[in-house]
């Protein structure tokens, strides 16, 4: 059943997942080979380090785009058709639901192959000085469960009731326009739900917390 | 006799313009049963109760021994369904989706459902998108088919397809029902098609249910009398009237069910004369029926 899932999954989704292996593979090739050094003897540190910060955020954005697409792909053949062949089948829906998180998942996991093998060989091809070292399997590591967090939030917004959605959303629209307007004529100071709401969810504890942190792929 | 389906008192209320009206209504094991009603009358609605798509806000669903919708996955494992629309993955080819459907069906026949794309003249490497609507319904038949279902739903099966795919469908289901004893629950608006291969009849008309019988006495005792001479009022009958229709001078037509040939001396009693009994054809018997429901009359 899985195999027969992620197949679809697969299927759907084929065009986009190659080009972020793509684009994977890209990142880390061209970030080394903009480094200005010919050889590991000869370096200029600030260049080395801004190379590879500004590569995490383009790890980082990829695995935003990757996780968001994934998780609409895993339903548009569903939604597509009212989700009537779904719930023809023979198993509980807890089930089907889980065996297309689950094939998102391991989709994810391709593109995260990916980022670890295209970003091993970019690093092995590479004078690097001394030191440092390449990370790549961290940063696949890294790169998969950054991306499970937003493929879960889109997952289970797009697999509940739609107008349960509409409901969240449009209050939460609602709430956050509200914040702002009376932000604006001065009855507070600045927006308190968008600052509550930006806390919580880069608090170090909180869903996108793996996006404040660097994915670096090498490091000392 | 048993019940592949049965449904009591079954309320369900899908938005605010339309409601299923206790429903009450039994499929019997082994029957080919032909579920009539008008579009919009409700039909696919209750198919998607009997399947545990749509929970019921009230009443009791069973289906094949299980109840609905907590038992719904077992019941589905024994039953091929065939919806109104194609609901297939259009990014797959028609033996990736045969491979795919045959991943949750234990049952899979394997041979049959290549025989039935050979039958079919589908092709596998066809993609789902790109198949015609009467391509589209032969798959669909074919993955329901190929289950080995014990139970068969079709919703609207044969609906805007031509007459050759539309015959080649039934006598795939007529082949596959005849060998397995399979219980067939279809749903149609097609009434002469209905006639053709159904033994049970039940007409749905604004969510409730308002006839289920054998096809038999469907189509035998529904009857339009031709009389003139009968009074304004009559008293009961041995027969139920469906509805009286003034024609020219004091001729009426009479829609009546339950009709039999010594009820004549009936009419006769009243001062009436009884000019001809002409017998309706399923269509016309259905077109009787929803017309006495709608206007309020005695079913």
């Amino acid at each position: 059943m899985f195999r027969a899932v992620l197949y679809t999954q697969w299927k759907s989704s084929r065009p986009v997942l190659l080009l972020a292996m793509l684009v994977a593979g890209y990142i880390p090739v061209q970030t080394l080979r903009s480094m200005p050094y010919k050889s590991a003897d000869t370096y200029h540190i600030p260049s080395l380090y801004y190379g590879i910060t500004t590569a995490s955020t383009y790890y980082q954005l990829l695995a935003l785009a990757t996780a968001a697409v994934v998780a609409i792909a895993s339903w548009q053949a569903d939604a597509a058709r009212q989700h009537v062949y779904a719930l023809s089948l023979p198993l509980p829906r807890w089930r089907f639901v889980l065996l297309r998180f689950g094939a998102g998942a391991a989709l994810l996991g391709t593109v995260a192959a990916a980022v670890g093998l295209f970003g091993g060989v970019a690093a092995a091809l590479a004078p690097l000085p001394p030191m440092l070292h390449a990370y790549p399997v961290g940063l696949a590591i890294r790169f998969w469960l950054g991306a499970l967090v937003p493929f879960a939030l889109i997952f289970a917004l797009l697999a509940s009731n739609p107008r349960i959605v509409r409901i969240l959303v449009t209050a939460g629209v609602t709430l956050v326009a509200v914040d702002m307007m009376l932000a604006a004529v001065g009855v507070i100071e600045s927006p308190v739900i968008m600052t509550w709401m930006a806390e919580a969810i880069y608090a170090s504890n909180g869903p996108l917390a793996a996006f404040l942190s660097k994915w670096m792929l090498v490091d000392v | 006799m048993s019940n592949a389906i049965s449904l009591k008192h079954v309320a369900y209320r899908p938005s605010k313009e339309f409601a299923i009206r206790d429903l009450t209504m039994a499929v019997p094991t082994g029957a080919i049963y032909g579920f009539l009603g008008p579009n919009g009358s409700g039909k696919t609605t209750t198919i998607k109760l009997i399947l545990g798509m749509q929970e019921a806000d009230d009443g009791l669903i069973e289906v094949l021994g299980h109840q609905i919708p907590q038992g719904a996955p077992q019941a589905l494992a024994r039953i091929g369904y065939v919806p109104e629309k194609a609901h297939l993955y259009a990014s797959l080819t028609v033996g990736e989706m045969m491979d795919h459907h045959r991943a949750f069906y234990g049952t899979w026949d394997a041979a049959r459902a290549e025989n039935l794309r050979r039958q079919f003249a589908l092709r596998t490497e066809q993609k789902v998108e790109r198949l015609s609507k009467g391509e589209a319904g032969k798959l669909m038949m074919l993955l329901a088919l190929a289950t080995q279902p014990e139970l068969l739903v079709l919703d609207e099966p044969t609906d805007g397809l031509d007459p050759v795919v539309r015959r080649d469908v039934l006598s795939a289901l007529v082949e596959y029902v005849s060998t397995r004893n399979a219980t067939v629950l279809v749903s149609s608006h097609l009434v002469h098609e209905q006639e053709r291969v159904c033994d049970w009849v039940g007409v749905m008309d604004d969510g409730a249910l308002i006839a289920e019988m054998p096809m038999n006495t469907f189509r035998s005792g529904i009857k339009r009398l031709r009389v003139s001479g009968a009074p304004p009022v009559l008293p009961a009958a041995p027969f139920t009237l469906l509805g009286r229709t003034a024609t020219a001078g004091t001729e009426e037509e009479w829609g009546v069910r339950g009709w039999q040939p010594d009820m004549a001396a009936w009419v006769t009693a009243q001062g009436a004369t009884l000019r001809e009994v002409i017998d309706l054809d399923l269509e016309e018997s259905f077109v009787e029926l929803l017309s006495t429901a709608r206007s309020g009359g005695t079913l």
